[in-house]
C-alpha cells in the first residue's frame, strides 16, 4: 500500500515545489497610490522592478514569503503568500 | 581652459603670492608680551609667524592636491539600447498606449514603434550601461514586462541564456520579449 501511494506522494511534493507565477500589485495604504517602479526582493534576492501600476509577476514555488519593497526611499516588509492564484493580488504597504 | 587646470593656476599663483609674501616678510610682535609671536605646525615644529606667506603656501599646497587627487573628467560616450517585446500568444497589444521606462531615468523615455524600441543616451566614459541603468520596463493597464539589465549581463557573461543578444563597448542588443499579461480581479 505504502508501496503504491509512494510515487503519488513524490509527484505531490514535486508539483507543490514548481514556481507559479503570482501578479501582484503593491499600493501606498495612506495614500492608495500605485508603488511604481519599486524593487522587490524576497530573502535579499532581487526579484525585479514593479511596472507604472506596482505590479509584478513573482515566479516561486507555493509558499509564504518575507519581501521587502523599497519605494520612495522606504523599505517596506511584508510578508507574501505565492499560491499559483492568476488573479492580481493587491498589497498595501503600510508605514 | 579645464577646471582641473583653473586649479592648478590658482595653486600656482598662491605659491607665487607666498614667495612674495616671504621676501617681503614682517615678524608680527605680540603686544602683551612684546616677542614675535610663534606658531606650532606638526611635523615643522615652532615657527615665528609669518601669516600671509603661510597661508598663501597652506592655500596652494591645499589646491594643487585637490587638483591632483581629482579623478579626471573623461568626457561622455553615447550608447544604444534596442530590444523589442512581444504580445502574449493570441493577443494583440497597442504598444504607443504604454509607456517605457528606464530606471532609474538615466536615459530619456521612449515610444515603442510595433514593440520595438532604441533608447539612446549618453553615459560617462570608463562606465557601461549596467552601471548606470538597472531595468528596462514597459507598462500598459493590462500588460507589462521588463528587462533587468544587471542579470542579463552577468548570465551573458557567464554564457547562460539571456535575454541579452549582442554586447558592444556602447550598444546593447536584447532579444524579444513576451510581456505578461494581467488579469483584474
Amino acid at each position: 500500500m505504502v508501496r503504491r501511494a509512494l510515487p503519488l506522494i513524490l509527484l505531490t511534493v514535486a508539483l507543490s515545489q514548481i514556481c507559479t507565477a503570482d501578479p501582484v500589485q503593491f499600493v501606498d495604504a495612506q495614500t492608495g497610490a500605485y508603488a511604481s517602479y519599486s524593487r522587490v526582493e524576497i530573502d535579499d534576492r532581487l526579484i525585479g522592478y514593479t511596472d507604472m501600476y506596482g505590479r509584478i509577476k513573482i515566479s516561486m514555488p507555493k509558499g509564504d514569503y518575507p519581501c521587502s519593497v523599497k519605494f520612495f526611499g522606504h523599505t517596506f516588509q511584508v510578508r507574501l503568500s505565492i499560491t499559483g492564484d492568476a488573479n492580481l493580488k493587491r498589497i498595501e504597504l503600510s508605514r | 581652459m579645464t577646471e582641473t587646470e583653473i586649479i592648478y593656476a590658482l595653486s600656482g599663483l598662491c605659491f607665487v603670492l607666498g614667495f612674495i609674501a616671504l621676501l617681503l616678510q614682517k615678524t608680527y610682535v605680540d603686544s602683551q608680551t612684546n616677542q614675535p609671536t610663534e606658531i606650532e605646525l606638526p611635523l615643522v615644529g615652532k615657527l615665528k609667524s609669518n601669516f600671509p606667506a603661510l597661508i598663501f603656501v597652506v592655500v596652494g599646497t591645499f589646491l594643487a592636491y585637490a587638483a591632483w587627487s581629482k579623478p579626471p573628467d573623461q568626457g561622455d560616450e553615447e550608447w544604444t539600447i534596442t530590444g523589442s517585446f512581444l504580445p502574449p500568444k493570441g493577443e494583440t497589444v497597442n504598444w504607443q498606449e504604454g509607456t517605457l521606462a528606464i530606471l532609474p531615468k538615466t536615459f530619456d523615455s521612449v515610444e515603442l514603434q510595433d514593440g520595438r524600441f532604441e533608447i539612446q543616451g549618453s553615459i560617462p566614459k570608463g562606465k557601461k550601461f549596467e552601471d548606470v541603468v538597472t531595468a528596462i520596463i514597459y507598462s500598459k493597464d493590462n500588460v507589462s514586462a521588463q528587462i533587468n539589465v544587471g542579470d542579463e549581463y552577468k548570465k551573458f557573461v557567464a554564457g547562460e541564456q539571456s535575454l541579452l543578444k549582442s554586447c558592444d563597448d556602447n550598444s546593447r542588443e536584447y532579444s524579444p520579449e513576451t510581456v505578461d499579461s494581467f488579469q483584474q480581479r
